[in-house]
């Protein structure tokens, strides 16, 4: 089939009723959490695993994916007229976006980065895709050996991107390996690391893990600190940007989009480093650097593209190579697990309508969140008044209902309550959860590939060297890790991770 | 030169945590290497195989010893290098949040969803000053019948939505 006949396949499952719907849900639910401080995209999707649970795969994973980009949208507008980043993403936009709106454009601002968000939204999923598939192809000719380097690759990607040092980078994925690995082994039925507990024999479940390093510390970590929230009291006045801008800002959502759609598809990237590099880039190409802080609607334009575009090529070496790059794209691949798909190459040709409906959701969504959201910017700006004492609480009774509902079991709660606390912890000490999550994840996989790669060649471990396609992996692996090592690479990622 | 720890650190900056260049990292490293202890004492008995055709205990142990290496080195290097001090934790915040899931736990299955939901927001409530009991009602009546509605009618998940009839078999 080609590219023309799979989306039309796309558009057919896409624009069923419901599958309309749970878009619509996921975009405006996305909207919201991006609008709303203290409350991001992992912690939302964590909260809705449970949920997905009762819905078809198709309609769950599109509304996902809808929370995802739809959070990108979300967060510019917080940025922008209370100059507070909704979603982490937003930061680099409070810095011009802000100041846009103190001069009374912040009806234009919003324009350029719902726009910009869109056209870069458009096009990434253009190239998701028109690469996932080539890239599935080929990983389908994968053996376990080429698997495994790849994953140990995917690994690495995430600890020399993650924030803070190495080595406690190294520490939580040794960390979220055991995590993933414990319960029964799948070749022998022998327990492994379950304390003994039968609730544990089936392994560690992920929903109860991620809501408890991700939903929960946040919680705690927003209610450490009183609320201050100072909103936007001019009226918002004329959405539509002059021709001057439009001039401007097109240049710089061109270049954002690159940015964001090539850091997209590096594991361990988040949208956070693509808005970053963009602003930075644009800073540098603009003939006019002096007004970047002050307004400049290039530093609108670009980060909003980049983080946008990077939401959607993030999910290119998910769907087609089952390794999810950032901690959103672990939780989509848990979401696929809890529906029995073992996420893979595998997934687009045994599940077209899948993929391809998950596709063409996506430019049905960006165009959703455009057409509906600059109309309901005023509400959006309203729901910024509900105070946190009333929305957290609200937020902790959800978390309850869902991890108890997965199987019925006060043991899922109880492991929230111990990776809560373990979560919490990890936020004190800066220890950046997401590698423990991708290795979470990626352990089962890595531990059987490896060990069917060692079976096929008789326990000769040179078989990962030998194979090109697989060398090629590990010395990337271990050209990365040399690279950050050196000091004068390490303070620039450091400088770039900042937040 | 031993890094002076931030006067204002209100955590244990006394003694011996005053001695160490980076605290956090040091924190961190033990309980990286408490959990890798915890993890080899659990896989003591589990078959480790050999390369060719690995046990069961190949894997995980191998990790572990990872494990126990990268916290030695961090608990290591926070001796020597400096670092930022602990951070403070809030312990009402952290304490109330888990204490009203474990109400949650505790009341689910004996309370039913409207009555254990009531429970957890009376708890969840006491994480905040800025909580006012007017609004707290509200929002518990609000939620439990929004829960009740949404998980229980609507989804049709099997979870107790009253207690039972007899209240012998709450306790």
């Amino acid at each position: 089939m080609d590219l023309a006949a799979n989306l039309m396949l796309g558009f057919e499952v896409a624009l069923s009723p419901i599958n309309l719907v749970y878009c619509l849900v996921g975009v405006l639910v996305g909207t919201l959490i991006g609008v709303l401080p203290g409350i991001g995209p992992i912690a939302t999707i964590s909260m809705l695993l449970p949920i997905t649970f009762h819905l078809p795969p198709v309609s769950a994973l599109i509304m996902l994916a809808g929370i995802y980009y739809g959070a990108q949208y979300g967060g510019s507008t917080t940025a922008i007229l209370v100059n507070l980043p909704g979603e982490a993403s937003s930061v680099v936009t409070c810095i011009d976006g802000y100041q846009m709106a103190r001069q009374g454009r912040a009806g234009p601002a919003l324009a350029v980065a719902a726009l910009g968000s869109l056209f870069a939204g458009c096009v990434a999923t253009l190239m998701l895709a028109a690469f996932a598939q080539p890239l599935a192809s080929a990983a389908l000719l994968f053996g376990p050996a080429e698997y495994f380097s790849l994953m140990a690759f995917g690994l690495v990607l995430a600890i020399v991107l993650a924030q803070g040092s190495l080595v406690p980078a190294f520490a939580m994925i040794a960390v979220g390996l055991l995590l993933g690995l414990a319960g029964s082994d799948v070749t022998t039925g022998a327990d492994r690391l379950t304390f003994g507990l039968i609730e544990l024999s089936e392994g560690v479940d992920f929903v109860p893990l991620a809501m408890g390093l991700y939903a929960i510390p946040e919680i705690v970590k927003n209610l450490e600190q009183p609320e201050q929230r100072s909103v936007l009291r001019e009226r918002i006045q004329g959405l539509w940007p002059t021709a001057d801008d439009f001039r401007r800002a097109w240049p710089a959502t061109l270049r954002g989009t690159g940015i964001g759609s090539a850091l997209g598809i590096l594991p361990g990237s988040g949208s956070m480093l693509a808005a970053f590099s963009a602003y930075m880039v644009e800073k540098q190409v603009s003939r006019r650097p002096e007004e970047f802080g002050q307004g400049a609607v290039e530093g609108v334009a670009a980060p909003e593209s980049a983080n946008n575009a990077h939401a959607q090529t993030s999910f290119i070496p998910l769907l087609s190579l089952g390794i999810p790059p950032n901690a959103v794209m672990a939780l989509m691949a848990g979401a696929m697990t809890i529906q029995g798909i073992q996420p893979g190459p595998q997934v687009m040709s045994a599940k077209p309508d899948l993929f391809w409906g998950m596709i063409a959701s996506m430019w049905i969504g960006n165009v959703m969140l455009v057409v509906i959201n600059l109309p309901l910017i005023r509400i959006w700006v309203a729901l910024l008044k509900v105070p946190y004492r009333l929305l957290y609480i609200a937020i902790l009774v959800f978390c309850c209902v869902g991890v108890y509902s997965l199987h019925n079991s006060t043991f899922d709660i109880v492991l929230l309550i111990v990776f809560s606390l373990v979560g919490y912890a990890f936020a004190k000490w800066k220890l950046d959860p997401a590698p423990l999550v991708l290795a979470f994840i990626l352990g089962p996989m890595i531990e059987e590939n490896l060990r069917r790669a060692l079976l096929v060649s008789n326990g000769d471990p040179t078989v990962f060297l030998s194979r090109p396609l697989s060398l090629a992996f590990l010395l990337a692996a271990l050209g990365m890790i040399v690279l950050f090592t050196l000091p004068k690479v390490k303070q620039r990622r450091d400088a770039a991770l900042q937040e | 030169m031993i890094p002076r720890a931030d006067p204002r650190a209100p955590s244990p900056s006394t003694g011996l945590w005053r001695r160490v260049g980076a605290p956090t990292e040091l924190l961190a490293g033990l309980f990286f290497m408490a959990l890798a202890a915890l993890g080899l004492w659990l896989l003591r008995d589990v078959r480790l195989g050999t390369a060719m055709r690995m046990g069961p205990g190949f894997l995980p142990t191998s990790v572990c010893y990872g494990l126990l290496l990268f916290g030695l080195i961090m608990a290591g290097r926070s001796l020597v290098t400096a670092g930022p001090p602990l951070a403070r934790w809030h312990l009402r915040p952290l304490g109330v949040v888990l204490g009203s899931l474990l109400v949650f736990a505790v009341g689910i299955q004996r309370l039913g969803l409207f009555v254990t939901t009531l429970l957890a927001v009376a708890v969840a409530a006491l994480a905040t000053p800025e909580s006012r009991w007017r609004e707290v009602v509200v929002i518990a009546v609000a939620l439990a019948a929004f829960s009740t509605v949404l998980f229980v009618r609507a989804l049709g998940l099997p979870i107790p939505a009253w207690p039972p009839v007899s209240w012998a078999q709450v306790f």
